[in-house]
């Protein structure tokens, strides 16, 4: 009984889009499989419990538990929004994970469709130890959600977690954006065009070095399907 | 027997209407606690993605578990290790480098290993080989680790010597000491009896494991940051520190590498023990350990386990980083 609602329950979210709350895509299939397989498994020893053929080992009181994921997955928690963020980066220093990228190779594959080019937020971390000066002089989209700063005023983090597994190793990625207007309020999910304050500036502005990105254009999008970028 | 059979369904039917129930007081109460207080939203994806992520590896534990304790014949098993510590345990290891498992599945099939006869050493050798140095786990520490290929042969190494290390101490254990072996269920080779086996062995591993995914989120999202701001550092202490931290974490192997490269303020040999420790050790397998092998059993291994990592991700760590 309780196999086939944890099978029914990775089934439904492994065939949507809710597992992407939770795990990289590329555990799908795997999930997939498990939930068959928890399904087909708890009907056949159903099965064989009703043909009375069966002994006491059965009772595992202990599996009752499964039910708390039932309970919790029927709620359908959200993606890990900004006060994981903050607390995350409260003892994680910023040392950005990177993904092997070849920048010019994606501008060259992207200019044809004309337009600002569209990063990662993972991609364009890590381009800007790479291709400083090309982001100082060219406009890039990127998403992500707003994480307010303690000092508030017309800037706020620009934020995205990077999940390797499952969000339990959720890393937060976060990149300081300088508005002209007042941000949106914390968790909203944004595009922004942005060019990257060259170097003095943000030096002035934060007595470490992170960079720093000036807003050309924001608005609010509808949260993506895939909350979370994946490195890899 | 005639009894229990009547009485089964009508226990399922209670059952459900005890879920019905739950789902009712939720969808009514705690939903409306839970938008509230957005601190729980996140311990609920924490949870839920610990406990999701280690379902399809649980679930092939079993089974393949299951296929071991009613189909594989006892002598076909103890024919295929070469008798004695000295040379079953690095088979067993070897065995684990081969075979690409995830912490949570190879709990259940050394279990079966052992109830079927392998030497409690060599199945916990392969326990603890099998998740920390696989195919999946050097390319995720690859990526994780650009530009130092030292830190994967550094894990390489740190892990198969710390799973055979512990896997000779172990068999100076008398068999059965402080191990208490999984119960046959079925004698019969049928397909009925691989499905009670394995009903048996996930319903008794998942209820181990959402303990642990519980623990884990609490740690990761309700647990004051002041515990986390205020460890750092280098030299032995960072080494223990990083050791905890894998255990209290409790990320998979295939994603802890991510982790162990963004916590750039520990040293990287404290970083290498967080790697090496991570799959052998950590609340959610102590206690899926002490679901399959009793409580005894898991008060002796961990520790042992814990120690041993630490030891030899020091001197690797100190040779090689």
């Amino acid at each position: 009984m309780v196999l086939v609602l944890v099978g029914l329950l990775a089934l439904q979210m492994s065939l949507t889009d809710a597992m992407l709350t939770f795990l990289r895509p590329g555990m799908r299939p795997w999930l997939v499989g498990a939930g068959a397989t928890l399904v087909v498994l708890g009907g056949v020893s159903a099965l064989g419990r009703r043909g009375g053929s069966e002994d006491h080992s059965h009772n595992v009181q202990v599996g009752w538990l499964l039910l708390v994921p039932l309970c919790v997955g029927i709620l359908a928690p959200t993606a890990l929004d900004a006060r994981a963020a903050q607390r995350a980066s409260a003892w994680r220093r910023q040392a950005f994970p990177s993904r092997p990228f070849d920048l010019d190779a994606y501008l060259r594959a992207n200019a044809l469709s004309g337009g600002t080019p569209r990063l990662p937020l993972v991609d364009y971390v890590n381009a800007v130890s790479t291709h400083r000066a090309y982001l100082e002089a060219h406009p890039i989209r990127l998403i992500g959600f707003v994480t307010s700063q303690p000092h508030g005023g017309n800037r706020f983090l620009l934020t995205r977690f990077l999940v390797g597994c499952c969000a339990a190793d959720a890393f937060p990625m976060q990149i300081e954006v300088h508005t002209l207007e007042r941000p949106p309020a914390a968790d909203t999910w944004v595009e922004v065009t942005v060019r990257l304050a060259s170097e003095p500036r943000a030096r002035r502005d934060q007595e470490r070095r992170d960079p720093v990105l000036l807003a050309q254009s924001l608005h609010k999008v509808s949260k993506p399907s895939e909350p979370y970028e994946y490195p890899g | 027997m005639l009894t229990e059979a009547r009485t089964t369904p009508r226990k399922a039917q209670r059952m459900v209407w005890v879920y019905v129930a739950l789902v009712l007081i939720y969808q009514t109460t705690f939903r409306r606690v839970l938008v509230e207080l957005p601190v729980l939203q996140n311990w609920a994806t924490v949870f839920l993605s610990v406990v999701l992520q280690a379902l399809p590896f649980l679930v092939l534990g079993v089974v393949l578990s299951a296929v071991i304790a009613v189909a594989v014949p006892k002598a076909w098993l103890t024919r295929a290790l070469p008798p004695g510590a000295r040379r079953d345990v690095p088979t067993a290891a070897l065995a684990g480098v081969v075979l690409p498992g995830c912490e949570c599945s190879s709990i259940p099939v050394a279990g079966r290993l052992i109830s079927r006869g392998v030497p409690e050493s060599a199945a916990l050798t392969f326990l603890l080989a099998a998740p920390a140095v696989n195919p999946v786990v050097v390319v995720s520490t690859a990526v994780a680790f650009p530009g130092r290929p030292v830190m994967v042969l550094a894990r390489f190494v740190a892990s198969l010597a710390t799973a055979m290390i512990v896997g000779l101490l172990w068999s100076r254990v008398p068999e059965a000491r402080w191990l208490r072996r999984p119960e046959p269920i079925e004698d019969r080779v049928s397909a009925m009896a691989i499905a009670t086996t394995a009903t048996h062995d996930f319903l008794q591993a998942g209820g181990f494991l959402v303990v642990g995914a519980a623990l884990v989120a609490s740690l990761q999202t309700l647990a004051p940051t002041t515990w986390l701001t205020a460890l750092g550092g280098s030299g032995p202490v960072a080494i223990v520190t990083m050791g905890g931290l894998a255990f209290a974490l409790a990320v998979c192997s295939e994603g802890d590498a991510f982790v162990a490269a963004a916590l750039s303020q520990f040293s990287l040999t404290s970083r290498l023990a967080f790697l090496v420790v991570g799959p052998m050790v950590d609340i959610k397998l102590v206690l899926l350990q002490a679901g399959t092998f009793g409580r005894r059993f898991a008060a002796h291994f961990a520790p042992l386990t814990f120690v041993t990592a630490l030891g030899v991700s020091a001197l690797v760590g100190s040779v090689l980083l």
